[in-house]
């Protein structure tokens, strides 16, 4: 008995109608609500001071690790605090009912996607109302204003992957980022300097809700459709893998959920990908498989656009195929089902320059330290 | 910003990159012993020795064929006794010079005991061969595959009464998962099941042994890292409880590839590089250490591919290489599938090649 590693048609109904939902939740919620202009959300004229209340960050970590909100509550910020916990509740809710599926299925081949994808964005809802609850309580609320991006950007830098089964640490990467209305398209390269092994990456993507569309939210808010082919070479190894993959994924601002979150983000992306890795060696052929994309992050915007200003977000990213591959939470059990985390900052000096710094662990640890020039002044 | 820097700092302590380091060491000081007089060194860490002196010694075999060095500081008998041994297993004693030393068998509780007396000199270095009569004759033999018993450790019983009525099979070759926690009661419950087996058991671990207690792994079986050649045929079977291969693994695996160019060359661990679903990701956590270990596997021209830690039963090909998981031990199952409880019978022959893989699927669920 075989079971051919296609892309299974339920999986990706399963994936489609999640990010649907936890979309449409998303903008559903973000509507600019009457008692919270959109220029208050940003942050630019409606100017929110806040302070640190230790009573409410320690509340927001006991009991606000496990009620979300809690933090906010004690603030006397009860709205805030309501909608924080009702997220967390879908959050938890969608990873039991995607938990409790795997577990009544025993995994089954043939259900598996949806409810991995399920407990990924569950996890993700869980974590970000969290960290919202934290941030506003702990002196959030800032007055940060996106700058736009422009329309040409262009990365020059420093690599470093430390995986001990591979002999690669230092890398050489390119990126670049163009925009052509509301479509980026972004190639990258990262070649190794120390081992034979490159890795090139097309990325487009379409931006279907925000800045630069047809349909503007007046802030960071922003719906994309993403596809990219990326090909990795290891001739060293023996091997080369090719990857197709398109993922639907969404930001949130914040401070449409409540003035105190303003200046921050939130953002959830699902999607699935093909593979093929080619092996070199005679008579070992190619294998297809298939991946699924799953990502959430937290973020912060930095500063003013006409100042040194730029954005930095965590991240959890569930996919196993990038040099980074999935976290070990320690010597123990637990390997192999999570993907890996990351941190990612751009930070720019006025209009044309601007530094970029990522870290990721995994199974590898990746660095990426890059010198950002923009060119064409500002756009979507 | 202050708590994103936190926060990588956190991941970055959290995060391991090579979790399996330690346990690799260990297994380089398995079958090294000494005490009461006694020392012993089993070549390869094929077997574990579980207690020394007393004018005694006794192992846990984690291969067919075992070669060790015993030295005695005092002349006289030594009584060896080897567990999971193949039946039948006959004992060879030489001295330095190559002269024979006397060997006395004695009657072992079960066929996979042996147990053997040996006249040693005082002071002088002594090689001991274990190994079935056969064990040097090149031809086919058929072994059995699989993993993933867990919480079915107390019914399986059942597996094991079914694979003792299998004709010819010399062994079986296990992908990990034995125990459902690593709780000391469960590593006693498991003695007493392998006792049940007419045939050795020769393992790695899998995810589940690392929950706890994995020096009882240590303490009881040995390597979790296991190499050896039987009749012409070569075995590996190597430790991914955390869906990675440590990097001295690769080391030995590479040198384990060269040792059996040319001949069939049976490869096992417990996490599938790939899963054959890609999106259930039940696999190494890196692709790329996936495609890295299957372009080796390829090209060291290993013949079949064994894998479990999913509970079903897949037969697909990995790097052109035969692949099967056989997670039927009795863990939680997958559902759907269609199989339950089972093993695999596989037949091996060094001239043919790689014969047929059957399913044999145990009743009682």
């Amino acid at each position: 008995m075989s079971a051919p590693p296609v892309v299974r048609v339920n999986s990706i109904a399963g994936a489609l109608v999640i990010v649907a939902l936890a979309l449409m939740g998303q903008l559903a919620w973000a509507q600019p609500g009457p008692d919270r202009p959109v220029a208050a959300r940003q942050g630019g004229a409606g100017k929110v001071t806040r302070k640190v209340r230790l009573l409410p960050v320690g509340a927001a970590i006991v009991p606000g690790l496990l009620l979300h909100g809690a933090g906010h509550y004690v603030a006397g910020e009860r709205d805030v605090a309501r909608r924080l916990f009702v997220v967390e509740g879908v959050g938890l809710g969608m990873a039991a009912v995607g938990g409790t599926q795997l577990l009544v299925t025993g995994a089954s081949r043939h259900f598996s996607g949806p409810p991995i994808a399920l407990i990924v964005s569950g996890v993700g809802l869980f974590g970000m109302s969290w960290l919202a609850d934290l941030y506003g309580v702990a002196g959030g609320g800032h007055s940060a204003e996106a700058g736009g991006a422009a329309p040409l950007e262009v990365e020059a830098g420093y690599g470093y992957v430390y995986d001990p089964r591979f002999a690669y640490r230092q890398f050489a990467v390119a990126e670049a980022s163009a925009w052509l209305g509301s479509t980026r398209v972004a190639p990258s390269v990262w070649v190794a300097l120390d081992d034979d092994n490159q890795r090139m990456r097309l990325e487009g993507t379409r931006r279907l809700v925000g800045a630069g569309s047809a349909r503007p939210t007046g802030d960071v808010s922003r719906v994309e459709l993403t596809g990219a082919v990326t090909h990795h070479r290891y001739p060293g190894h023996g091997f080369a893998v090719t990857t197709g993959e398109v993922m639907l994924g969404g930001r949130l601002d914040m401070g449409r959920v409540g003035d105190s979150l303003a200046g921050s983000f939130t953002e959830l992306g699902l999607g699935l990908g093909a593979e093929v890795t080619n092996y070199y060696t005679p008579g070992a052929g190619a294998n297809l498989g298939e991946l699924l994309l799953a990502r959430f992050a937290c973020g912060v915007l930095i500063g003013r656009p006409d100042r040194v200003h730029g954005e930095a977000s965590i991240y959890y990213d569930h996919r196993r195929d990038t040099f980074t591959g999935g976290i070990s939470p320690g010597t123990g059990p637990g390997s192999g089902f999570a993907g890996f985390f990351g941190a990612d900052l751009h930070l720019y000096m006025g209009a044309r320059w601007g530094v970029r710094a990522l870290f990721e662990q995994g199974a590898a640890r990746v660095a990426n330290l890059g010198l950002l020039m923009r060119f064409g002044g500002s756009s979507p | 910003m202050k708590g994103l820097f936190v926060f990588v700092a956190a991941v970055f302590i959290a995060g391991c990159v090579r979790p399996a380091e330690e346990r690799t060491l260990e297994d380089l000081d398995v079958g090294i012993a000494e005490g009461g007089g006694l020392s012993i060194e089993v070549d390869g860490g094929a077997a574990q020795v579980r207690s020394i002196g007393g004018g005694s010694i006794q192992m846990w075999a984690q291969a067919p064929v075992l070669r060790a060095r015993l030295r005695s500081t005092a002349e006289g008998p030594v009584a060896i006794a080897v567990e999971n041994c193949m039946p039948g297993a006959e004992l060879r004693a030489r001295d330095a010079g190559g002269l024979p030393l006397e060997v006395t068998p004695r009657a072992g509780e079960r066929a996979t005991v042996c147990r053997f007396e040996v006249s040693v000199p005082a002071e002088a270095d002594v090689v001991l061969d274990l190994a079935p009569p056969d064990a040097d004759v090149i031809e086919g033999f058929r072994f059995a595959a699989m993993g993933d018993i867990q919480t079915a450790l107390p019914r399986v019983e059942d597996v094991f009464e079914r694979i003792n009525q299998e004709p010819g099979i010399r062994f079986v070759f296990s992908m990990g998962d034995l125990v459902e926690d690593g709780r000391l009661d469960e590593y006693d419950l498991l003695v007493e099941k392998l006792a049940l087996l007419d045939v050795p058991y020769f393992s790695t671990i899998g995810n589940h042994e690392l929950r706890a207690n994995l020096d009882r792994w240590h303490d009881l079986f040995g390597r979790i890292n296991v190499h050896f050649t039987f009749k012409g045929s070569a075995f590996s079977i190597v430790d991914s409880g955390n869906a990675s291969l440590d990097p001295m693994v690769y080391d030995w695996l590479d040198g384990w590839l060269d040792e059996a160019a040319g001949s069939v060359h049976v490869f096992g661990t417990h996490y599938p590089p790939i899963d054959p679903v890609g999106v259930r990701q039940g696999s190494f956590r890196s692709r790329k250490e996936a495609a890295k270990l299957l372009a080796m596997l390829a090209g060291g021209k290993v013949d079949l591919t064994l894998y479990g830690h999913i509970h079903s039963y897949y037969a697909y090909s990995n790097a052109g290489i035969p692949a099967f998981i056989s997670g039927g031990g009795g863990a939680l199952p997958e559902k759907f599938d269609d199989i339950g409880r089972h093993f695999l019978v596989i037949e091996v022959d060094p001239d043919l090649g790689l014969g047929a893989v059957g399913v044999v699927r145990v009743e009682g669920d």
